[in-house]
């Protein structure tokens, strides 16, 4: 089981995002991708998740390019949560999970059991079983985001990959969310790959660090290994102070204002 | 779904609404009801018993001559396009995630009529009008593929496709007018008549040549319906859930040219049927998208059966193309259902 990239290169039109980036992510962890905006760790997720098709270069999962494997056995192997995903005007929240099920069925065998047993045990995981008959409109931030945690868990795959989970919520949220995401990788030994932008939590939730800087891996470790001040100087052209959680102990970043220099990333 | 209901018979299994098949039984005995009472009424009006009697047991009078050959057919054919135009346009919707989007709007009415107005215009006087549905529907075909042609970018999206429709559709309404302009006089008048969208001369052949375009759709909506629930998610979704959305797109399309397309092409261009249908059929089921279709069908067969019943009997002894009682009638209903839905 393992997720990597080989000699990856992604551009829009003329400008290159990802650099031949090589990257192998260990498996049955946390790796959280963090990086300034536009240095190109959205775009490396959703290429992992054969989202974007790379210019050059591979994803390998499993021994696989993802890119020359037939879609839908991907689709049982890894889940994708993009950012801001639109659920359909009306749809209730069992009914979204269901579609999660979808590479599982054919012409034929359209709802078997152990879709049904899939979908009830998303539901119970996410604790949203008392939502399911809900409208997904009629829901709070919090509750929309564990739903849609809940369509990629009823797809019952060994990776999931999520692109800036936590936007959009309140902290007390962000926090419910990342708890969810860190239990279903202890007790469902699900491999997690996430986008996230706050540091501290990054820090917190993350077994291994991947910072991105200018299309290319910075620095790939634990949090306590990578997290130091040069790095939030490189990576996020930000002055900072690096100190210990005294409740987590793990790297927490305290900011300061200021840029570094005017041009970087 | 609360009421949801699981069928599962060795390897067929399906999840269905208990609530759709009342619905739908419902919905066929008014559309039932709706073609006898359209087979019944018009310039000679004949009693239900009677209809239904001469509908089963032909004989050589007058009024089973009009029934069978004249109304019959009329009946059937506005039924089979407004059932096609209805489901073209609740695909176009649910593909392109816009509830605006309609055979009209993605360029496959106003291709059509150029197609269908060059015809009659400059070969119908030479070669008749027989092969009349035929340049409409090439016309169709062209201007959809151009559609999809300029909104292409690795893929088409949803909302270029809408915008490059629009594009389109405005470039050919004034080839359209460009036509009527330079066309003979002769040839004017039942331009006009096409361009409203009419079942006037509605035959059996007519019925049979709809029969045989829907026919190649069929195949089409069969395999890939069950593939409209993810399509209705933003791409990236659909991709994650291991979706080629792109042939699948492609295919649909297909699909709803051939079926609008094809009604077009023999009632004329029939606005505003592919537009409404569908948001009717919403307001009487929400759940699934295959009960969905099947509404959808029955509300715009039955509206273009009633428009045309209308036509042909409030200004007796003129009979006017029926697509104007759609438009005339559709376009307040359109209206009242963009009203609702902001309270």
């Amino acid at each position: 089981m393992s997720l990597l990239t080989k000699n990856l290169s992604i551009s829009y039109q003329q400008h290159k995002v990802i650099d031949s980036l090589d990257l192998a992510l260990p498996a049955q962890k946390i790796s959280v991708l963090i990086g300034s905006n536009g240095c190109g760790k959205s775009t490396l997720l959703k290429s992992m998740a054969r989202l974007l098709i790379p210019q050059s270069g591979a994803v390998i999962l499993d021994g696989q390019d993802i890119h020359a494997s037939n879609t839908a056995q991907i689709a049982r192997k890894l889940a994708i949560l993009p950012q801001s995903p639109v659920a359909p005007e009306g749809v209730t929240v069992r009914q979204l999970i269901s579609l999660g099920r979808f590479p599982y069925q054919n012409w034929l065998r359209q709802w078997s059991e152990e879709d049904e047993q899939q979908v009830d045990k998303a539901l119970r995981l996410t604790d949203t079983y008392a939502l399911q008959h809900a409208a997904v409109d009629a829901l709070s931030g919090g509750q929309r985001q564990r739903v849609w945690i809940a369509m990629t868990l009823a797809q019952d795959t060994p990776y999931l990959l999520l692109d800036e989970p936590t936007t959009y919520l309140d902290l007390a949220h962000q926090i419910e969310i990342l708890e969810l995401l860190r239990e279903l990788n202890q007790q469902q030994n699900k491999t997690i790959i996430m986008v996230l932008h706050d540091l501290n939590l990054a820090c917190r939730y993350a077994d291994n660090l991947v910072a991105v800087h200018q299309g290319r891996i910075y620095a790939q470790g634990t949090p306590q290994d990578i997290m130091s001040e040069t790095l939030v100087n490189t990576v996020f052209n930000l002055r900072c102070k690096i100190i210990d959680d005294p409740f987590f102990n793990t790297p927490l970043c305290i900011p300061f204002p200021g840029a570094l220099n005017a041009d970087a990333c | 779904m609360p009421d949801s209901h699981i069928f599962r018979c060795g390897p067929l299994m399906r999840e269905y609404s208990r609530s759709v098949l009342p619905i739908f039984l419902l919905c066929s005995v008014v559309t039932l009801l709706i073609i006898v009472s359209a087979l019944s009424i018009g310039e000679v009006v004949l009693s239900v018993p009677q209809t239904l009697q001469l509908l089963f047991q032909p004989d050589d009078s007058a009024q089973s001559f009009i029934l069978h050959e004249l109304r019959l057919p009329r009946v059937i054919l506005a039924l089979l396009a407004g059932g096609g135009l209805g489901v073209a346009g609740l695909i176009m919707q649910t593909l392109v995630r816009n509830p605006l989007a309609s055979p009209d709007t993605l360029g496959v009415t106003t291709g059509a009529s150029v197609g269908a107005l060059l015809w009659l215009s400059f070969f119908s006087l030479k070669y008749g009008s027989s092969a009349m549905p035929y340049a409409a529907m090439a016309g169709a075909a062209v201007a959809v593929s151009l559609i999809f042609l300029l909104s292409w970018r690795s893929g088409a999206t949803p909302l270029r496709l809408v915008l490059t429709g629009v594009g389109v559709s405005a470039l050919a309404g004034a080839i359209v007018t460009l036509i009527l302009v330079f066309s003979p006089l002769t040839t004017t008048f039942s331009a006009w008549i096409w361009l409203s969208g009419s079942v006037y001369a509605a035959s059996w052949d007519k019925v049979l040549q709809l029969l045989g375009i829907y026919l190649w759709a069929l195949p089409i909506l069969l395999v890939l319906l069950r593939y409209m629930k993810i399509l209705q998610l933003n791409d990236s979704l659909a991709i994650g859930l291991g979706v080629a959305i792109h042939p699948r797109r492609i295919l649909l399309l297909l699909a709803c040219v051939l079926l609008s397309g094809g009604a077009i092409s023999l009632v004329g261009a029939m606005t505003f049927v592919g537009l409404i249908a569908p948001h009717l059929a919403r307001l009487i089921i929400r759940s699934g998208f295959f009960s969905q279709l099947l509404i959808t069908a029955c509300c715009g067969g039955c509206m273009v059966i009633i428009a045309d019943l209308l036509a042909r009997t409030l200004f007796l002894p003129a009979d006017l193309p029926a697509g104007i009682f759609v438009a005339l009638a559709g376009a307040p209903l359109f209206l009242w259902l963009l009203i609702r839905q902001r309270t």
